[in-house]
């Protein structure tokens, strides 16, 4: 449910929203106005039931869960259950906004994120400008495909190859460093490494997505554009700069924007998975515990079910805030870059 | 045209550049796969290494004698194929009925799907209802709750859209019903969409580990990357068929265990990737950003 890459894309839902809510005038939609509730499902019944199954899966595993968002408001225990368990106010959010980790949860969150929305923009839009600069059409698929590869493991793949680079005793990177006469890191139990760590795997493994994304923008910007700017002596540098890297620029806001949108969904697949949040007793958490990989923590091992709701819940709400604040300010800056 | 030298200093060094970059992002793959062929005595001597300095195939034996990795391979291929025939039915079914400019509620049906794309209740609510619902330890549970995406289904409206509705009217006057010419115009007519979320799924359904995290606890009902995930954290090689205990420990090949584990798990993809990537890059052009 969480960790399907693009499918969770806030703010592409609310531009669809908007989409739908906007758009009136067609012709036959007039046409049809007249008839009654009745008479339009019957009348499309083939079509109509054709979405039944799809709602009734999105009803039971999404909708329905929404009515267990109470425990965040009860003290839950298994007897008792959603609906049978005590109430206790506003109880787990206080108890989440005064404990110790609330300040290290929110800043690793955001800070992580911060780090994967930042090195991967730079990476995925230098490396598609680059490959779109290879002569060879050939060789910018060959490009395309080795980049893309990684986005096809899951994280539990490259958990192993993660440790097959930083493992102390048979790791490749210590062994790089033992050649250079260091003795090496414990990287496991270094958690001052891990941000960065963490970083290099994110662009790693999201690269090829976003140079497709990227490189099918710049395929499509006018050439005449380029053949305009030749004329008149610009050089390649001048060209990027001035004509490609503007071209970019609302899909390069729209992309922020969504990063922005999920600032505080932090990668649980990820970090779960590399850090061994199972196995290494939490050596690492200092800097790379983030709100999920507390929240599934406290529910699984810890068990406490109404206080990882109300966190669960809390980020939750500041996602969606943080999309219509984001999306506000941008429509302020620019009209037509805000996506509702 | 000829390029100036500058011009041409600078496409040897792009290529060079963008080549060492592939190379990095492909090489601790293949440091994996070199060493699932090295035997355990040389990973502890020399550690990892993308070519194996003694090659040898036990690693590989040691992983499947135990039987359970045929076992995860028969869920995980159940759940992919049965999995992405159901959702790429219902997705694709919805999504063609909200293309559809004759449906007056369509809006109102699509702001059902896509208000879930905005809001969630978070993990608890989803884990204690799932939970509720008698779906622990089922193999249904590793299919239903992802076997339809909001996404996908925006994805594929996207080439729906692009359809002619002329035709599908045309079509209709000569009596068809809407369920035929769904699956005899539009399907055919669109079958790159198709192919997109068919793809997205299966790779979804197969490198899914996070249900079975959360609602499987039955060893029989692991899939492939569970699996994988318990190999990696038992040191003792635990889990595979309950061999641990007939085993010293000392014997038992754990680091070229995993790094082999790892390589079976991703095969299939392997073998496949080469085909199909050009349609994973196809359905994201299309569907994933239009601003």
């Amino acid at each position: 449910m969480q960790q399907t890459c693009a499918a969770n894309n806030p703010a592409l839902a609310s531009q669809e929203i908007q989409r739908y809510g906007g758009e009136d005038g067609d012709l036959a939609m007039n046409q049809i106005k007249r008839r009654g509730v009745f008479q339009e499902l019957y009348g499309n019944r083939a079509l109509y039931l054709m979405i039944v199954p799809a709602l009734a899966v999105l009803i039971t595993f999404a909708y329905v869960p929404m009515y267990g968002i109470q425990v965040a408001f009860r003290n839950f225990n298994a007897t008792g259950g959603v609906a049978g368990s005590p109430w206790v106010g506003l109880k787990n959010f206080m108890f989440f906004f005064k404990s110790m980790f609330f300040g290290s949860l929110i800043f690793n969150t955001l800070f992580l994120n911060f780090l994967f929305l930042t090195a991967g923009l730079i990476m995925q839009v230098s490396t598609a400008i680059l490959i779109n600069e290879v002569l060879s059409k050939r060789y910018q698929k060959v490009l395309q495909t080795a980049m893309f590869f990684p986005y096809f493991l899951s994280w539990i793949v490259v958990s192993t190859l993660v440790w097959a680079l930083l493992s102390d005793s048979y790791g490749l990177l210590n062994k790089i460093l033992a050649f250079f006469g260091s003795n090496g890191v414990v990287w496991y139990k270094a958690p001052n490494y891990w941000p960065a760590i963490l970083t290099v795997a994110n662009v790693w493994k999201g690269m090829g997505y976003g140079i497709v994304i990227y490189l099918a923008k710049i395929t499509g910007i006018d050439q005449e554009m380029y053949e305009a700017a030749r004329i008149d002596g610009a050089n390649k540098l001048q060209e990027i700069l001035r004509i490609t890297l503007p071209m970019l620029v609302p899909t390069v806001v729209l992309l922020i924007l969504l990063g922005i949108g999920n600032m505080f969904r932090g990668d649980f697949a990820m970090i779960y998975q590399l850090t061994g949040d199972n196995t290494t007793s939490g050596s690492l958490r200092s800097t790379t515990d983030v709100i999920d990989t507390f929240v599934f923590r406290a529910m699984r091992v810890n068990g406490q079910y109404g206080l990882s709701a109300a966190i669960g819940l809390c980020q939750s709400l500041m996602g969606l805030v943080l999309v219509l604040v984001t999306n506000g300010l941008i429509k302020r800056y620019d009209k037509e870059l805000a996506i509702f | 045209m000829r390029r100036s030298v500058l011009l041409r200093t600078f496409d040897v060094l792009n290529v060079v550049y963008l080549t060492g970059i592939a190379l990095l992002l492909i090489s601790p793959f293949l440091l994996v796969l070199g060493t699932s062929f090295s035997t355990e005595k040389s990973i502890m001597l020399h550690g990892y290494a993308m070519w194996p300095r003694e090659f040898s195939l036990d690693a590989y034996r040691f992983v499947i004698r135990g039987g359970a990795i045929f076992r995860a391979y028969g869920v995980s291929i159940f759940v992919t194929f049965v999995g992405t025939l159901i959702a790429v039915l219902i997705t694709s079914m919805a999504g063609y009925a909200i293309s559809r400019r004759i449906l007056r509620y369509r809006n109102a049906v699509a702001l059902v799907f896509y208000f879930t794309m905005l809001f969630n209740g978070g993990i608890v609510p989803w884990y204690i209802m799932v939970n509720n619902m008698g779906l622990r330890n089922s193999i249904w549970v590793l299919i239903l709750p992802i076997c339809f995406s909001p996404f996908l289904m925006l994805l594929i409206r996207n080439f729906f859209q692009t359809l002619p509705e002329a035709v599908i009217e045309s079509v209709k006057l000569d009596g068809a019903g809407e369920m035929r010419i769904f699956l005899q115009i539009i399907l055919p007519m669109a079958l790159p969409g198709f192919a997109t979320i068919t793809l997205f799924y299966m790779l979804s359904f197969w490198n899914d580990w996070w249900l079975a995290l959360c609602f499987i606890d039955k060893e029989a009902l692991f899939p492939l990357q569970y699996l994988l995930r318990k190999v990696l954290s038992s040191t003792l090689y635990a889990g595979m068929g309950g061999m641990q205990s007939k085993m010293n420990v000392g014997t038992a090949p754990t680091e070229s265990a995993k790094t082999a584990t790892s390589i079976l798990t991703i095969g299939p993809i392997i073998l496949v990737y080469p085909f199909i990537q050009k349609y994973f890059i196809k359905g994201i052009t299309i569907g994933a950003v239009k601003g």
